[in-house]
């Protein structure tokens, strides 16, 4: 890899996207501001992958294993991707449909149920 | 499946197919039929199985009788059940003196009082709903006494509530009735859940200890393989020993009534009065001793169980027989009385005289029947109003009833030597207060005291079963040709005269002035009659007519078991010693027995006075006039008595909880639900309820709250990880 | 540039996952060429599709075991007869939903599409060894239940309870998908072991960062199982969803979650020692606060979600048995108890939907009072679902846990033996308020005069009534069959190491 920025440095700001995202899901009350801090988690999870696929490739043997172990990671993001892409649509139909309900929606306002 | 004893398990299954043709055949039947033919026809075939279970019931323990002592014990396997790498239950029956004399008391008791039913029940629309719950009933019951494993134990145990909990629900339409009923099921629970620990608990140390013990057979639920070990489990484990007894006990309790559990008996009076005849007197209640005596090896080495079971005992005899004297409805007489008696028959086994126990469940099988049957009958004759104010000289009118009741009457107050009670109870206070097989529990001998209470009570039943009797049958006025007048003075008594449709409006707004909602029996007795298609009222032109041949003769042959033949032929020191009959080993051990301090001729002097003294002091005050005390005008009762009617407050109490009492006590029985189920939770522990609410608390309804609980998790499970793994100094 | 060979494709392998999905596309296009509200063919269709595919699922019992598509698609026991269990849940739901989704005026438009979709999800998530394909089992699972939960969109709660269900499971989903780059990352493949290829390859780091990630991947399969502290949505999402769809997610999330948490914790058993202390409280806390919360609940949904959350931890309690000592414990007492559990939860559930009436349904407890006269057949086995529930013996319920009891025992977990008797005696008091509710009519409560049952319902119950009967009845059998020889006594692992 030479001078390149090493592995741990893509795996801290990942994981450091993840925390913000955590803590922002607890803290905001918007639900689509929750669900852009869920986003936020899930592509600190895609950076963490695309940073061990390329350290895949730097640490495989022979050139079929680093072929084959980096796809892995890069699929997987593509699928991520893809599901997020999904999870988003539901999402704005879910809070679409509450907005028709009652004109507003707040998360703590979404507290009927409980105990 | 050979052997002498191979074909016990017509025992289970003649009762079961007799219930599967009354579920199945019975409405075509009688739909087919007409009432008039299908009904009998029906009724016979609800009786036959049982008599038939009854002959080879009978059969069997005569093979068994001509065993040597020590080898009267069988162990049908009808078919592998079970089957684990370490556990086997197999679906096995026990043969034993124990079991076969609980199933000659309830085929042979249950068949009578299936013949009696079909004369009381023969106007009821659902005929054959009754003999399908009651055929079904037996079934449970035999289920319960003869299987050879727990889990067997507990089927059973479950079915006899079940069907108790259907039967005394039977006039389901009546809303009192399924409140008893409900009653019923949920104290039954609080029992259930004590059996139900008791069972685990010993699960559990069998299972723990099943290898150090060298157990090698696979059943290790089945008493035969647990009861040989239970002396040596009570040396390792003696604290959980005595939890599991004590758990067993509380499991009884439920079962057998017994204070404080004891609340749902009477109001368990609602369902027809076979069924209190046959479940709540003479079987069912009765299994918690059972249950005491099969693991009578395992209460014998806890001392601090065995007090418990004295004591309670004790004390509930005390307090049914107190609140007995209040209480004016017929079958809540006999009803405490039942439980006064069940507290007797803890006190043997609390005492160490398990047999004498047994013996009591016997002989009260008989009377305790014959008195239900009796005041079913009484009943009957009586328009069913069961008020034993409206009821007076009746002994002109029922002489059969009379003389069969007399006998039960003589049986329960103990006249000494001529009637079975006597005997029994001799077996049970005898051994009391000599101490001759209980316990010690350091200096104090709660059992001794026990026996003396027991002779206390002794007097107070001769008294209170006399003013049943001479209320009932006394030569006073015909006290309902009185009613029409008395009516306008107490309307919780004169209900019967305003027709039907009154129910719960007119108990909720009369129910102040009585301190205490109707009873549930009473309602039972203005809305029962409801089915009944030749229902007519009870007033001043009522006479009372004697009972079809189906009902007396029941009643005449529990009448001629009451005599006092029974009691002597099973008496210790007899020859037919019920006592090595139950416990073979007792025998040897009876050899070097020595007298106790109470000598045989006092006991004998104490019984006559305390029975003659009870009888007369009855006798002297009700035989000729209901007093004023407790006449139709509730202001005129005195204290105590008002007390005991209304059970010391000990239904209102327990029943009604943290309910303010006498608030809004139309609305109490409701109330009562409510508190119920709360209560319920109270018991499972403040603790349970706590942390419930503690986690309720935490379930605040917000998303954020809810991530915020995952992160932490998520937090302390990572944190956790690495920890580990760090202090493990890198990778394993 | 060399590539993998191409594999050989086993078509009987997908062949269950393909035709229930292929139904739910087919239910589609019929729901857009006739767009009528309640379209019986969408029905029909369904039903067919799913015993077809439950039909492709019997025959591979006798077919040899292994995977196939590079552990994409695994035949094994564990997954022949959990995809079983799904088909025959989603059926059961599909049944009772037809008069439940007509009273309560909510088209049949989306319910039938997503639930199967929800079941292949499910499918896939407990046949697969490859973390990918889990990752997406659990999503298309995941993403149709928010849609179900949310069906009735004239009604707050379901939207309320879609909402948090939607966000919380995203959330889980994040840590799920940390969880499989970390497992990925030192290892190289997305292979359910990668567990056991950190460890052998004996570099400190790498044992670190796995550990990392399978604490998180166990955290999001803990959510989907609806295990404490990760089961707050549960009694939430259940109360607000329309109940068949409650019954549906009860039944088909937990036993897809458990399937897939048994071959993780399976797999991960080279770091048994690290995690088990986690399960193992994990465990302990489910049961006891699923139980006691479900003491003071007044809606019998939510009830019944408490009761999910307990029940969730009697499976990981003979999960955790089986994993302890794999050589004494088989899973199939997990499995007897996950088929009981399927079961009872469908019955009582499709008792439960009899509330609804007219577009309107009450869930409290009072709102079943009188349900005895109603609907006496349904009432009648609504009893013995919550016996069973109890574990009142001799019902399913009871067989369950006292074989997770007895596993308990051998593994050596007497602590969690004892929680899960202690608890399951408390659970009896609020399961019984649920009989007491449907058989008490009392003065003074609600009078509801909730829907009479019609056959599609009453052939539900009557299926698990039926099944309830059969499998206490052949408990011994039922035992046997999920537990073959050979194959239900070898861990999971090894079997897949072995393969490499």
């Amino acid at each position: 890899m030479g001078t390149d920025i090493p592995l741990v440095w893509y795996l801290v700001t990942a994981l450091f996207m993840f925390v913000m995202g955590g803590i922002g899901v607890v803290v905001r009350r918007n639900p689509v501001v929750v669900f852009m801090c869920i986003e936020l988690m899930l592509n600190a999870t895609n950076l963490t992958f695309l940073a061990f696929a390329r350290y895949q490739i730097a640490s495989a043997q022979t050139p079929e294993a680093a072929l084959q172990a980096a796809m892995s990671g890069q699929m997987m993001v593509i699928f991520v991707m893809a599901v997020a892409a999904a999870e988003v649509a539901v999402g704005l139909g879910i809070i679409m449909a509450i907005f028709r309900l009652k004109n507003e929606a707040g998360l703590d306002d979404m507290s009927t149920m409980r105990g | 499946m050979t052997g002498p004893f191979a074909n016990v398990w017509l025992i289970v299954a003649l009762p079961l197919i007799g219930f599967l043709v009354q579920a199945l055949l019975g409405g075509k039947v009688v739909q087919t039929l007409g009432p008039r033919f299908g009904r009998p026809a029906m009724g016979a075939l609800a009786v036959l199985p049982i008599a038939a279970a009854f002959a080879v019931g009978l059969d069997l323990t005569i093979k068994l009788a001509q065993l040597p002592p020590e080898s009267r014990t069988a162990v049908v396997t009808l078919f592998d059940w079970i089957t684990l790498q370490s556990v086997n239950v197999p679906f096995e029956l026990r043969v034993d003196t124990l079991s076969m004399t609980m199933v000659l008391i309830i085929t042979g008791i249950g068949a009578l009082i299936h013949l009696y039913a079909t004369g009381y029940m023969a106007e009821e629309r659902d005929y054959t709903r009754f003999f399908t719950y009651l055929n079904l009933f037996v079934a449970a019951m035999l289920v319960l006494v003869l299987g050879n494993n727990l889990v067997l134990t507990f089927i059973g145990w479950e079915g006899v509530g079940l069907c108790s909990y259907l039967l005394i629900g039977f006039w389901y339409k009546d809303v009192a009735n399924s409140k008893a009923a409900n009653k019923a099921f949920i104290v039954n629970r609080i029992g259930d859940w004590g059996f139900t620990l008791g069972i685990f608990g010993i699960v559990v140390l069998m299972a723990a200890n099943k290898d150090s013990l060298g157990i090698t057979d696979a059943r290790w639920m089945s008493f035969d393989v647990i009861l040989p070990y239970a002396k040596d489990l009570l040396a390792m484990y003696p604290g959980w020993a005595t939890a599991v007894a004590v758990l067993l006990f509380i499991g009884a309790m439920g079962k057998s009534a017994q204070y404080p559990l004891a609340i749902w008996l009477p109001d368990a009076m609602a369902g027809p009065t076979p069924v209190s005849a046959l479940i709540h007197a003479a079987t069912m209640v009765t299994s918690g001793i059972y249950l005491l005596t099969r693991m009578s090896e395992w209460f014998l080495a806890s001392p601090v169980a065995m007090a418990i079971v004295a004591g309670v005992g004790a004390l509930t005899a005390l307090i049914g027989a107190a609140t007995a004297f209040g209480q004016t409805d017929i079958k809540k007489v006999l009803a405490f009385s039942t439980v006064s008696q069940l507290g007797y028959m803890f006190i043997g086994c609390g005492v160490g005289a398990f047999y004498a126990g047994m013996f009591h469940v016997l002989t009260h099988a008989f009377f305790k029947a014959l008195l239900f049957l009796g005041s079913g009958a009484v009943i009957h004759a009586m328009a069913h109003n069961q008020d034993m104010r409206n009821y007076g000289n009746l002994q002109r009118y029922l002489p059969i009833t009379f003389a069969t009741m007399g006998i039960g009457w003589a049986a329960i107050a103990g006249i000494p030597f001529l009637f079975a009670g006597f005997w029994s109870k001799e077996a049970i206070l005898g051994p009391a207060v000599n101490q001759t097989e209980a316990v010690m529990l350091g200096p104090l001998s709660v059992g001794q005291w026990a026996g003396w209470v027991g002779f206390l009570v002794a007097a107070m039943t001769a008294c209170y079963m006399t003013r049943m009797m001479a209320l009932t049958f006394g030569s006073g006025p015909e006290r309902w040709r009185l009613l029409p007048a008395h009516s306008g003075h107490d309307d919780h008594h004169g209900h019967d005269a305003h027709g039907h449709d009154h129910g719960h409006d007119h108990h909720e707004a009369h129910a102040d002035e009585h301190g205490y909602f109707m009873t549930d029996a009473e309602l039972e007795a203005a809305h029962a009659a409801e089915p009944h298609e030749h229902h007519h009222e009870l007033d001043a032109h009522h006479k009372p007519h004697e009972v079809p041949v189906t009902m007396w003769l029941p009643l005449a042959v529990l009448a001629v078991f009451s005599l006092g033949w029974v009691g002597a032929l099973l008496y210790e020191n007899s020859a037919w010693k019920l006592k090595y009959w139950l416990f073979p080993a007792a025998k040897k051990a009876a050899e070097h027995a020595h007298d106790g301090p109470v000598a045989t001729w006092m006991l004998i002097a104490l019984s006559f006075a305390t029975s003659l003294g009870g009888i007369a002091l009855g006798l002297w005050l009700y035989w000729r006039r209901l007093p004023d005390w407790e006449g139709w005008d509730l202001s005129k009762w005195n204290p105590l008595q008002k007390a005991s009617q209304r059970q010391f407050g000990i239904d209102e109490v327990l029943g009604d909880g943290s309910v303010k009492a006498g608030a809004a006590v139309g609305s109490v029985t409701w109330a009562f639900d409510r508190w119920v189920v709360d209560g319920l939770v109270n018991l499972v522990g403040g603790l349970g309820r706590l942390f419930g609410g503690v986690v309720r608390k935490a379930q605040s309804g917000y998303v954020r709250g809810y991530a915020l609980l995952m992160e932490i998790g998520v937090v302390a499970i990572v944190g956790y990880l690495l920890y580990q793994i760090v202090s493990a100094g890198g990778a394993r | 540039m060399s590539y993998q060979p191409i594999p050989t494709i086993d078509w009987w392998a997908i062949a269950p996952v393909s035709i229930v999905m292929v139904t739910g596309i087919v239910a589609l296009l019929i729901e857009m060429f006739r767009p009528n509200r309640n379209n019986n063919t969408i029905v029909a269709v369904s039903l067919v599709g799913l015993f077809l595919a439950g039909l492709s699922v019997v025959p591979q019992f006798s077919m040899p075991f292994g995977s196939s598509f590079g552990g994409m698609v695994v035949r094994d026991y564990l997954g022949l007869v959990l995809q079983l269990l799904l088909i025959t849940v989603c059926f059961v739901a599909f049944l009772f939903s037809e008069p439940y989704l007509r009273e309560k005026r909510i088209a049949f438009a989306e319910f039938y599409q997503l639930a199967l979709w929800a079941s292949a999800g499910g499918m896939i998530m407990v046949t697969t060894e490859n973390l990918l394909m889990f990752f997406l089992g659990l999503e298309v699972l995941g993403i149709a239940l928010y849609c179900l939960t949310g069906m009735c969109r004239q009604e707050l709660r379901s939207e309320e309870s879609a909402m948090k269900y939607f966000l919380l499971g995203a959330f889980g989903t994040a840590f799920v998908l940390m969880g499989i780059a970390y497992l990925y990352g030192p290892t190289g493949s997305l292979r359910i072991d990668a567990v056991s290829i950190a460890v052998a390859s004996d570099q400190p780091h790498f044992v670190l960062m796995a550990l990392f990630g399978f604490g998180l991947l166990l955290v999001g399969l803990c959510f989907k199982s609806a295990l404490v502290p990760f089961h707050q949505w549960t009694p939430d999402v259940y109360q607000g969803a329309p109940t068949n769809v409650t019954a549906f997610m009860a039944s088909t999330s937990k036993i897809a979650a458990i399937g897939a948490l048994i071959r993780v914790l399976a797999a991960g058993a080279p770091l048994v020692s690290y995690w088990f202390p986690i399960m193992f409280w994990v465990a302990i806390l489910s049961m006891v606060v699923g139980n006691f919360a479900a003491l003071v609940q007044k809606d019998v949904k939510r009830t019944l979600g408490y009761s999910s959350v307990a029940n969730g931890g009697y499976m990981l309690v003979a999960v955790l048995a089986h994993v302890q000592a794999p050589e004494k414990v088989s899973l199939a007492s997990t499995l007897f108890f996950i088929t009981g559990y399927g079961v009872m939860t469908m019955g009582a559930f499709a008792v439960v939907s009899l509330a609804a009436r007219d577009g309107k349904e009450g869930t409290r407890f009072q709102d079943l009072h009188g349900l005895w006269h109603r609907a006496p057949f349904a009432a009648g086995c609504l009893i013995l679902f919550v016996a069973s529930l109890i574990g009142v013996p001799p019902t399913v319920g009871f067989f369950g846990k006292m074989f997770i009891f007895n596993d308990a025992l051998a593994a050596g977990l007497l602590p969690l033996a004892l929680v899960l008797a202690v608890t399951s005696v408390v659970s009896a008091y609020y399961y019984l308020g649920i009989i007491q509710a449907v058989f008490v009519q009392e003065e003074g409560a609600v009078k509801n005069e909730s829907g009479r049952p019609q056959a599609g319902l009453n052939l539900a119950v009557l299926l698990c009534a039926l099944a309830i009967f059969g499998i206490s009845l052949g408990a011994e059998n039922v035992l046997k069959f999920m537990a073959p020889a050979e194959d239900g006594r070898q861990p999971v692992a090894e079997r897949t190491v072995a393969q490499r």
